[in-house]
């Protein structure tokens, strides 16, 4: 798409229990790079523990990094909590891990939990469950991002598993995000018909990564200006949002 | 009468009409009482070994969910379909994969006739 920028706004490290070990920054900034994606929401369930090696690599590539993580509510909706501070992805984590169940992760049936360096090497495992809810509403989790300047985009929202539609069937009045992450299953459009509350909200698509072929095989395309703009992922997300109901979806 | 029932998995299937999907291995595992919830956070938290769950969730999690709280078996009410991960994944674990087109109140209802309780 001639001046249009791929953003890929999803996408999972090793560090979640169901994403490849292959998940490690180099390899995935490198194929965001060769696939053309200018930036990346960096996300992990429950968790932006991965982040930092993901930011500081960056710097080698010609990929900019939103770090974040993707949050379960207590209503089991995910939401994406993007931030372009590293500070204050990490003041997420802090607050998110005050809010899960306590449980250890099972690995046999989960998947391993993998914290890495900015080379991709394995530096610890998280040993706590991820994989599962925390004890906030949806609407305080989003407010919360709000509060730390960041975007809020509940994620895959048509999924049956963990999407907010098919779990609240309805979008909570005033809930503060700013756009809409529709999974690659079906299109804005079809998302409206099947959703009429989707109606003249934002809606974005993102590749929901847990494999580095994943990575870029569905974007968002967005405005060479948008992709430079240096702004809060929070203010980032709002001419964002402008930019896809300008485009029509 | 009110009294207390022993019955498989694999009995449970055949009185409620229940299709086998997945995971034969584990249908003689003894059904020591059910549950509802379409809450994979709440099954973890709260799910309690021998049980059996009915749910909407088709997801291959559900499978790692019912043997991590060592449930009987899943029972997918209301015609949902389970996607072709969660069967392979059931088949690995031995975690019978049970279907129905009623409801979970219907099931939840026929399994307390039954004796589940
Ligand atoms: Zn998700
Ligand atoms: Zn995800």
């Amino acid at each position: 798409m001639r001046g249009k920028v791929a953003v890929d706004l999803h996408v999972h490290s090793a560090l979640s229990a169901c994403a490849g070990e292959e998940m490690r920054p180099p390899e995935v900034l490198l194929t965001a790079e060769q696939r053309q994606v200018r930036i990346l929401g960096l996300v992990d369930h429950c968790t932006a523990r991965n982040a930092w090696a993901f930011v500081g690599a960056a710097q080698a590539f010609d990929v900019r990094v939103f770090a974040g993580l993707e949050v379960e509510s207590a209503e089991g909706v995910h939401l994406l909590a993007l931030f372009d501070s590293l500070e204050a992805a990490t003041d997420m984590d802090r607050v998110i891990a005050e809010h899960l169940p306590g449980l250890p992760n099972n690995e046999r049936l989960f998947g391993k939990q993998q914290l890495l360096d900015e080379l991709g090497n394995v530096i610890g495992l998280d040993r706590r469950l991820l994989v599962t809810a925390t004890d906030l509403r949806i609407d305080e989790i989003a407010e919360m991002v709000c509060g730390r300047e960041g975007l809020a985009v509940p994620a895959h929202v048509d999924r049956q598993t963990n999407g907010l539609l098919p779990v609240l069937g309805f979008v909570p009045p005033g809930l503060q995000v700013q756009a809409f992450e529709v999974s690659r299953h079906l299109s804005a459009d079809e998302a409206r018909l099947r959703w009429p509350d989707l109606r003249g909200r934002p809606l974005l698509t993102a590749s929901d990564a847990h494999c580095l072929d994943e990575i870029g095989q569905v974007v968002t395309w967005i405005s060479e200006d948008l992709a430079r703009a240096e702004v809060s992922a929070r203010e980032w997300g709002l001419l964002l949002a402008d930019e896809v109901l300008a485009a029509g979806s | 009468m009110s009294e207390k029932v022993r019955l498989a998995v694999s009995e449970v299937a055949e009185r409620l009409g229940l299709l086998l999907a997945a995971g034969e291995e584990g249908l003689e595992a003894e059904v020591t009482g059910a549950l509802a919830s379409d809450l994979l956070s709440y099954v973890m938290a709260n799910g309690k070994s021998g049980q059996l769950w009915l749910t909407i969730q088709t997801h291959p999690n559900i499978v790692a969910v019912a043997a991590l709280a060592h449930l009987a078996g899943i029972v997918i009410v209301s015609g949902f379909e389970p996607e072709e991960d969660t069967l392979a994944r059931a088949e690995e674990e031995g975690m019978p994969i049970l279907l129905t087109a009623e409801t979970a109140y219907t099931v939840a209802g026929r399994l307390y006739e039954l004796g589940v309780r």
